[in-house]
């Protein structure tokens, strides 16, 4: 079994785990959008905001280094690419959101059950289409649900053929082709039998929501990013 | 009049291999029908087209007002909730069952599967045994008529067969009509009303254990040779 598993759930009881979803839904958006449009100083306010919830939620990143690596390369491509066509500031705003939002995202899967997520989600597609509310929610909460055992899997493969003693240094391409394909086949199968599964347990393909009410501290938490993003706004 | 008639079952796999091929049983109510036979055999197959999962390539089902619920062999398929409770309660909320109703009838298979401890804990972190426990509560809550389990007692350590072999027993006393596969003979046999064993997809033998067990080796079912009597083909103490 995985270790842990990045972008999902991280059973912990810390204030963030017990935060109501849709705060946590609204906090991301809200932050997210702020940040995409406001200058450095702001970028910086918000990124700082975010690495204070990170460090409240306890998200153990050093455990998660193998699989943020890909992002910080994607942050580095980021980089050079704003560098290029614009100046440094830029640069450095452009890396600030990247990374802003790949640690909300981050703390969000981490400190919020599937069910929940898509039950934050349901509550805010809602608004629109009730019935599209349902079928997407599901679909998040099914493909939430089952990322750690794709990582399962993946962690099977792999310790199994270094088992074997295979070196993927020696022939890359090779190994990396093989790799997939026999990782797409186990994950193939188990997709069937999840399906299968599902339509055994009368499973629709639209999904109720779990029932939310909103508390005093969720509030509290709601205005103490309302604040941050003003504050982030008046600089 | 039998709960489920089957009659000249046939499935037939896309690449043209022949998984069932002409198979006709019954099933009486309250009966614990053991079906065996080694790899490929088509238990797995039998169970999926029972449940409608998968399209028989020809013969009939005929069900009785009856329901099959479904025992996946890996429990990791079967579970989807965050919690014990929330998974047992997910087969009725997609039956639309009201909320009250869902709460009884949780709460009362949480108790007879001895899972209420367990009520608010997140599946992933539960032994085999008691996973392969939720899973048999996710469909029995659904109130099938048949309980079909497919290879229960796979990867299951000695206290994990234990747990789900004491189940099903309290399941058969309490007049639950159960469908188990198993290759397993030596852990169940002796609860077992019928045993039927299966080879290349047809029927090798159906009867009583005490009949259709002779069959077993040819069958590719290995019963070991210190148990003489079907009795004693099980591992729970007597």
């Amino acid at each position: 079994m995985a270790e842990a598993v990045v972008f999902h759930y991280r059973e912990a009881d810390t204030a963030l785990h017990r935060l109501d979803p849709r705060i946590k839904l609204l906090t991301l958006l809200v932050l997210t959008v702020t940040l995409v449009l406001l200058p450095l100083r702001s970028a910086a306010v918000i990124g700082g905001y975010a690495c204070v919830i990170a460090l409240g939620a306890g998200l153990p990143i050093s455990r998660f280094r193998r699989e943020l690596r890909v992002f910080f390369v994607l942050g580095t491509f980021i980089f050079l690419g704003r560098y290029a066509s614009s100046d440094l500031f830029e640069a450095i705003r452009s890396v600030i959101q990247f990374f802003t939002v790949v640690l909300l995202g981050l703390v969000l899967m981490d400190t919020t059950a599937p069910e929940d997520c898509a039950s934050a989600l349901h509550w805010a597609l809602s608004f629109f289409s009730p019935a599209a509310a349902g079928r997407f929610s599901a679909r998040l909460m099914l493909t939430l649900a089952f990322i750690p055992m794709i990582f399962d899997s993946v962690a099977e493969v792999r310790e199994a053929r270094k088992a074997r003693s295979e070196k993927p240094s020696r022939r890359p391409l090779r190994f990396l082709l093989s790799f997939l394909e026999q990782t797409f086949d186990i994950m193939l199968v188990k997709a069937e039998e999840i399906s299968l599964a599902l339509e055994s347990r009368a499973f629709t393909g639209s999904m109720k929501p779990k029932s939310l009410r909103f508390r005093l501290c969720d509030l509290a938490a709601a205005a103490v990013t309302a604040s941050v993003t003003a504050a982030a706004l008046l600089i | 009049m039998a709960l489920l008639e089957v009659k000249d079952l046939s499935f037939r796999f896309s690449n043209g291999h022949t998984a069932l091929d002409s198979v006709s049983f019954s099933v009486e109510q309250g009966e614990l029908l053991v079906i065996s036979g080694k790899n490929g055999s088509g238990k797995t197959v039998l169970l999926r087209c029972l449940k409608g999962l998968y399209r028989p390539s020809g013969g009939s089902i005929n069900f009785r007002d009856t329901s099959i619920g479904l025992v996946f062999q890996d429990p990791d398929s079967q579970i989807v909730g965050q919690s014990v409770e929330r998974d047992i309660a997910f087969g009725l909320e997609n039956l639309s069952v009201p909320p009250k109703e869902i709460t009884e009838k949780t709460l009362s298979v949480m108790e007879a599967l001895n899972l209420v401890s367990h009520a608010k804990q997140r599946p992933r972190t539960l032994s085999g045994g008691e996973k392969r426990r939720l899973t048999i509560a996710g469909v029995l809550v659904m109130d099938p008529s048949i309980l079909a389990l497919d290879e229960p007692f796979a990867n299951l350590d000695y206290p994990g067969v234990l747990q789900v072999l004491e189940k099903i027993v309290m399941l058969k006393q309490e007049g639950h009509t159960i469908l188990l596969v198993t290759h397993e003979l030596d852990k169940v046999l002796a609860h077992a009303d019928r045993l039927m064993l299966m080879d290349s997809g047809k029927i090798a033998a159906l009867g009583p254990p005490q009949e259709a067990s002779k069959a077993a080796e040819a069958c590719g079912v290995r019963i070991p040779a210190d148990l003489m009597s079907i009795e004693d083909m099980t591992w729970l103490k007597r």
